[in-house]
């Protein structure tokens, strides 16, 4: 699969998968999600439903534990691909940080000569 | 007050169910059943839920993946109608969303509106048949013209939610930065054609024991290839263009 094809990441799915770096169910990483954002991100259960649906169907997370007679929840696992996925993504997201500097650069009254010499 | 209420409302839209439902339950009213157009509510504290409508995966069916899913965060399915999810939340756990993002909010609306699209061409297949046993028998009968009004009020009504929809879809694209695709122009168009085909077809019906046979004939045809026409504008290139 063209992994490029897949990014950028939407935030509910980056998210998504940050939280099930480890074992984790739905209601988990709506928790995680939530603790990670302090709050600002809150997914929506038809959100993260989708969500996991096409993530499972694309290979990016696999179910890690199933008891059918158990109370046990079911809970979701990042792949090898979704792994390499964010990988991707955190890549593209850390040459954004390192442009979005050039801003602040500016705000600080540098010109755009220092900010080229910098680099 | 009464313990148990009935209410009959029907609607295509789901926005406004789910804002009417929300009110209910704001006045105390909650809704713990569905069918064919009758809600019945129960008393329940002002505000205790939050209600949310969902399309679901098949018809009259859920997944349990979806089942668990929504009883692990706290929602609660309390009808299936068709491809219809009624589901309600503890006002306690806080806001009751069920899309939270544009990608999913686009994902949601249009299977409703491909859900749409399949009951409109049924219907509007079914309306044909009707017309066409109507000129064989020659006269209409009272029942006739109600089945009519019936189906083509249905068709109608259909049609405008698909609308309402769509113009949803534009503005998600367009808050996505992606081009709507020429949706609205096409929509407008063919609203036009439909209703005009619809409105000759009804026209011609009711007149029909005045009018001279051939012309009853060329004019019900005409008719007939504006709605067709009319349909295929909107849902043979515009739901492709969609995909």
């Amino acid at each position: 699969m063209d992994i490029e094809r897949n990014l950028p990441l939407t935030e509910a799915l980056f998210y998504i998968l940050l939280s099930v770096r480890g074992p984790n169910h739905g209601y988990g990483i709506i928790q995680e999600v939530e603790k990670l954002t302090h709050g600002r991100l809150s997914l929506g259960p038809g959100t993260l439903y989708g969500a996991i649906q096409t993530m499972t169907a694309r290979g990016w997370i696999r179910i890690y534990s199933q008891e059918k007679n158990s109370r046990r929840k079911k809970e979701y696992v990042v792949t090898e691909l979704g792994k390499e996925i964010f990988r991707q993504e955190r890549k593209r997201l850390e040459e954004l940080l390192r442009n979005a500097e050039l801003m602040e650069g500016e705000e600080n009254g540098r010109d755009n000569d220092q900010v080229q010499d910098i680099f | 007050m009464a313990e148990t209420m009935t209410r009959f409302r029907i609607s295509f839209d789901k926005d406004a169910e789910t804002v009417w439902l929300n009110d209910m339950a704001a006045q105390g009213y909650a809704m713990t059943g569905f069918f064919m157009g009758f809600f019945t509510f129960e008393k329940c504290a002002p505000g205790e839920y939050l209600y949310q409508v969902d399309i679901s995966e098949g018809m009259f069916r859920v997944s349990g993946d979806y089942r668990q899913f929504m009883a692990e965060a706290g929602v609660e399915i309390v009808s299936l109608w068709g491809y219809w999810v009624m589901l309600r939340r503890r006002a306690e756990m806080g806001p009751f969303e069920l899309y939270t993002d544009v990608e999913s909010t686009i994902e949601h609306y249009r299977k409703i509106r491909k859900l749409f699209k399949v009951v409109v061409v049924i219907e509007f297949l079914l309306l044909m048949f009707n017309t066409y046993m109507m000129s064989l028998k020659g006269d209409v009968s009272g029942m006739d013209i109600v089945s009519w009004v019936v189906l083509g009020g249905l068709i109608a009504g259909l049609v405008r939610e698909m609308f309402r929809v769509n113009h949803i879809l534009v503005e998600l694209y367009e808050r996505q930065g992606r081009p709507p695709e020429g949706l609205m122009l096409q929509g407008r168009k063919v609203s036009v054609l439909l209703s005009a085909g619809l409105l000759l077809n009804f026209a011609v019906l009711i007149f029909q024991g005045s009018v001279w046979p051939p012309v009853r004939t060329a004019l019900q045809m005409a008719a007939v290839v504006l709605m067709a026409v009319g349909l295929w504008r909107t849902w043979g290139r515009g739901g492709r263009s969609g995909e």
